[in-house]
């Protein structure tokens, strides 16, 4: 799409750096994962979010004295779009996303001298203990308990939907700690070492036949008071704080455009049935309203961008983008699925997708779990009915009357 | 980046919102009634003394240098009041065509044009033309050295008023070429020329025009003969693009005015906005409001680029202000329930408009057609 280019030519060298490196050094086996939708193992991923490091570019929206790059929000744009058009895979997102940006904001210094660079170097690997059981769009109402003796907290309860656990040996927590009082005004942010005593993490393979999901269970377990982050009962706000910048990533533009970038790859391929996909009237309307509804994702982020560039602090009518454009990336991942016929039905075990590949030359292996998988896009991080409650009270002050 | 806007431009646009909130006092809605389709002359003359009518001419050839965003600017601020004037014919498709093709002589016409002295509407859409300049059987036919125009064309916007009529004509070839096409400069007061006007059902003044053989001069022929296509294909993007501003100043008011609506409405013991169902609903008009207006700014931004970039913003702009724009009207009434029935409640006047809207110069289904006939990357 590279429409952006554009606007401001003076970029342009920097988006031809940026693809010139990202091309050369990500392997053929691992983009060919991505491209197809196919999960990645931990090594693969650790090992390119160091290549990432070394040149900067792993966290390059963190503040410069962190390790950030000092990009302005157009290259910080730029780079998304050409990361995403390389087929590169997202550095592991709880990592350089979450926990790094809020020990930046509200870890101590000791907090932040042990955990960011452990966390950089992908020495330590987290996870998020946000939802439970009993608490999804209604996360305030989370009953994990974190009960204070003298210098330790004693966590007791359960965390579910935690993505890549099993991958994990550090997890990021809500807890409550006060359940006499608002429920958002009782909570901690707490960090603790899935090594500690008490911790039991079960597999939940999800709708797309993959484990990626698990349920973590804290019997009696004891973290050091230190771990705490902000004030006690301050971590309702840490949650919900994202900066601007991270707001936008929301829209899931990048990866839509990857995900755009292979639809036509796809459509261009020659068929034994002698047309192409881009020759199908059908798929290229379809294609078009989908590029449509993309574009409008694309030029809002834009004029957000623009805003941010200007100084402006966002609302929360940046909910638009996480609304929309987990809209648009769950209908290219339908579309690629689609694309592919009858053949689409066939289905790889987790790691057994070269098997399929060999049987079906024109089926995308990752095409159908990845469109499974997809449907939580409009669930996870606020679900669409969340971002529409928060725009209806936040943005057009429409209220509830008893 | 261009996405924000300059200072020159805010002020733009307080001065377009001023003269549109005017306009609708001092005309109210008589313009979107039957009968009384056509601005009021001292607002013309505002317009053209506020530099307006010259938006998109150099100030070389007399006019006032603005781009598309400028247009933009002021459409939106028209489409917020329902402001109807031959402004989208003769500032925006009559000039543009006028300075890109007119020669030293034909120029002159285009500082009566800045003026508001002459008026000047595309003659291009012929009866029953469900897509867009797909079809052209109007002819011309050389004679000596002048031509002779046979055809009719219909829904030309402003040909009531129009001084002279840009006409799309066949000089070569068959109905359904794309070349052969040339454009021909032709007063309204001419013979063998009949209008036949009338309104459309959003307040806009349109005409039929029969040609029954109207000889015209070597003189009258405005660009280049038999290769007009490509001219008028990009000014009529220009068109849709500053349309599209219109359709995102028409939403936003409806929205905003059921907004109020629902707040004060009132049934079962509280106001119809503290319901989920409502609040809902009035979120998703507000995307697709904010979405449009996004791309139609790209769609504006790129008007400058090379076709098939200005090609793709535009469609994809059009599409998007369609069906936002059926959306947002067919909801805005429905939120304002029985009220929202009535001629009195003007609430159907947006509605209406945002309708016609994608009616004109190709619809949703046209320009997605288009967007897929494109190069895939």
């Amino acid at each position: 799409m590279e429409i952006t280019a554009q606007i401001d030519r003076a970029d342009e060298d920097f988006r031809k750096e940026v693809r010139e490196f990202l091309s050369s050094r990500l392997t053929e086996p691992v983009r060919d994962k991505v491209r197809d939708g196919r999960p990645l193992l931990k090594a693969e991923l650790r090992e390119w979010q160091d290549v990432l490091f070394r040149r900067g570019y792993l966290v390059p929206a963190w503040p410069r004295e962190y390790g950030g790059a000092g990009w302005s929000a157009l290259r910080r744009w730029i780079f998304e779009e050409e990361y995403h058009s390389q087929f590169c895979p997202p550095p592991h997102l709880f990592n350089f996303k979450m926990i790094g940006p809020i020990l930046i904001r509200f870890g101590t210094e000791d907090q932040k001298r042990y955990y960011l660079p452990r966390l950089l170097s992908s020495e330590d690997w987290w996870c998020q203990g946000y939802s439970e059981p009993g608490a999804g769009s209604d996360l305030a109402s989370l009953q994990t308990r974190a009960v204070r003796q003298d210098d330790e907290y004693v966590v007791n309860g359960s965390k579910i939907w935690t993505s890549f656990a099993h991958w994990a040996n550090k997890i990021f927590c809500l807890v409550r700690t006060n359940s006499d009082v608002k429920p958002q005004r009782g909570i901690s942010f707490l960090l603790i070492d899935l090594k500690t005593p008490g911790i039991t993490i079960n597999p939940i393979i999800g709708i797309d036949g993959r484990h990626h999901f698990n349920q973590v269970f804290f019997s009696d377990v004891r973290v050091p008071a230190a771990n705490l982050v902000g004030a006690e009962n301050g971590g309702w706000a840490i949650a919900k704080s994202l900066l601007d910048h991270e707001r936008l990533n929301a829209s899931r533009y990048g990866e839509s455009l990857g995900r755009l970038k292979r639809l036509k790859e796809i459509a261009c391929l020659p068929s034994p049935a002698g047309k192409r996909l881009a020759d199908e009237d059908w798929f290229r309307r379809k294609l078009a309203d989908i590029e449509v509804q993309l574009l409008g994702v694309q030029f809002t982020a834009l004029r957000f961008l623009a805003r941010i560039e200007a100084g402006e602090t966002l609302g929360a009518e940046v909910s638009i983008l996480k609304l929309r454009g987990s809209e648009v990336l769950q209908q290219l991942q339908a579309l690629i699925h689609d694309s592919m016929g009858l053949d689409g039905l066939a289905f790889a075990k987790e790691g057994a997708e070269h098997e399929i590949a060999s049987v079906l030359p024109f089926c995308v292996s990752g095409a159908a779990p990845q469109r499974f998988f997809g449907r939580g896009y409009t669930i996870a991080a606020g679900s669409s009915e969340v971002q529409r409650e928060v725009l209806a009270k936040s943005v057009l002050g429409l209220k509830d009357q008893k | 980046m261009t996405l924000g806007s300059t200072e020159e431009q805010k002020l733009l646009s307080e001065s377009a919102a001023r003269f549109a909130d005017r306009y609708s006092q001092l005309h109210g809605r008589g313009v979107t009634k039957r009968g009384d389709t056509s601005v009021p002359n001292y607002l013309w003359r505002e317009m053209a003394e506020l530099g307006w009518l010259g938006i998109g001419v150099t100030p070389e050839l007399g006019g006032f240098g603005g781009g598309a965003i400028e247009t933009m600017i002021l459409m939106e601020a028209f489409g917020r009041r329902l402001v109807r004037s031959p402004f989208l014919s003769s500032a925006v498709i009559g000039s543009r065509l006028v300075s890109a093709l007119a020669d030293e002589n034909q120029k002159s016409l285009l500082r009566c044009m800045i003026s508001g002295e002459r008026i000047v509407a595309l003659a291009a859409s012929e009866p029953n033309d469900r897509t867009f300049l797909t079809t052209v059987t109007t002819i011309a036919v050389s004679q000596e050295r002048d031509f002779v125009l046979s055809g009719r064309k219909n829904v030309v916007l402003d040909g009531t008023v129009a001084d002279f009529f840009i006409v799309l004509a066949r000089s070569h070839g068959s109905p359904n070429e794309m070349e052969g096409l040339s454009l021909f400069l032709v007063p309204s007061e001419i013979d063998g020329l009949e209008v036949k006007s009338y309104q459309t059902y959003d307040g806009r003044s349109a005409a039929n025009i029969e040609l029954n053989a109207v000889r015209v001069g070597p003189e009258s022929l405005l660009g280049p003969l038999n290769e007009a296509y490509p001219h008028v294909e990009q000014v009529v993007d220009f068109a849709i693009a500053a349309l599209c501003a219109e359709a995102v100043g028409a939403m936003t008011s409806a929205y905003e005015l059921t907004l109020d609506y629902v707040r004060m409405r009132r049934q079962f013991g509280k106001s119809i906005g503290s319901f989920q169902v409502i609040q809902h609903r009035m979120v998703d008009l507000f995307v697709a409001i904010e979405e449009s207006r996004s791309l139609t700014l790209a769609a504006n931004l790129y008007l400058g680029e090379e076709a098939n970039i200005r090609r793709r913003m535009v469609s994809a702009a059009k599409v998007q202000i369609a069906r936002a724009g059926k959306l947002v009207g067919e909801e805005c009434v429905q939120m304002h329930g029985a009220i929202g029935m009535s001629d009195d409640c003007i609430i159907g006047d947006y509605f209406k408009s945002l309708l016609a809207i994608n009616a004109l110069f190709g619809d949703a289904e046209q320009h997605l057609g288009r967007l897929s006939s494109l190069p895939l990357s």
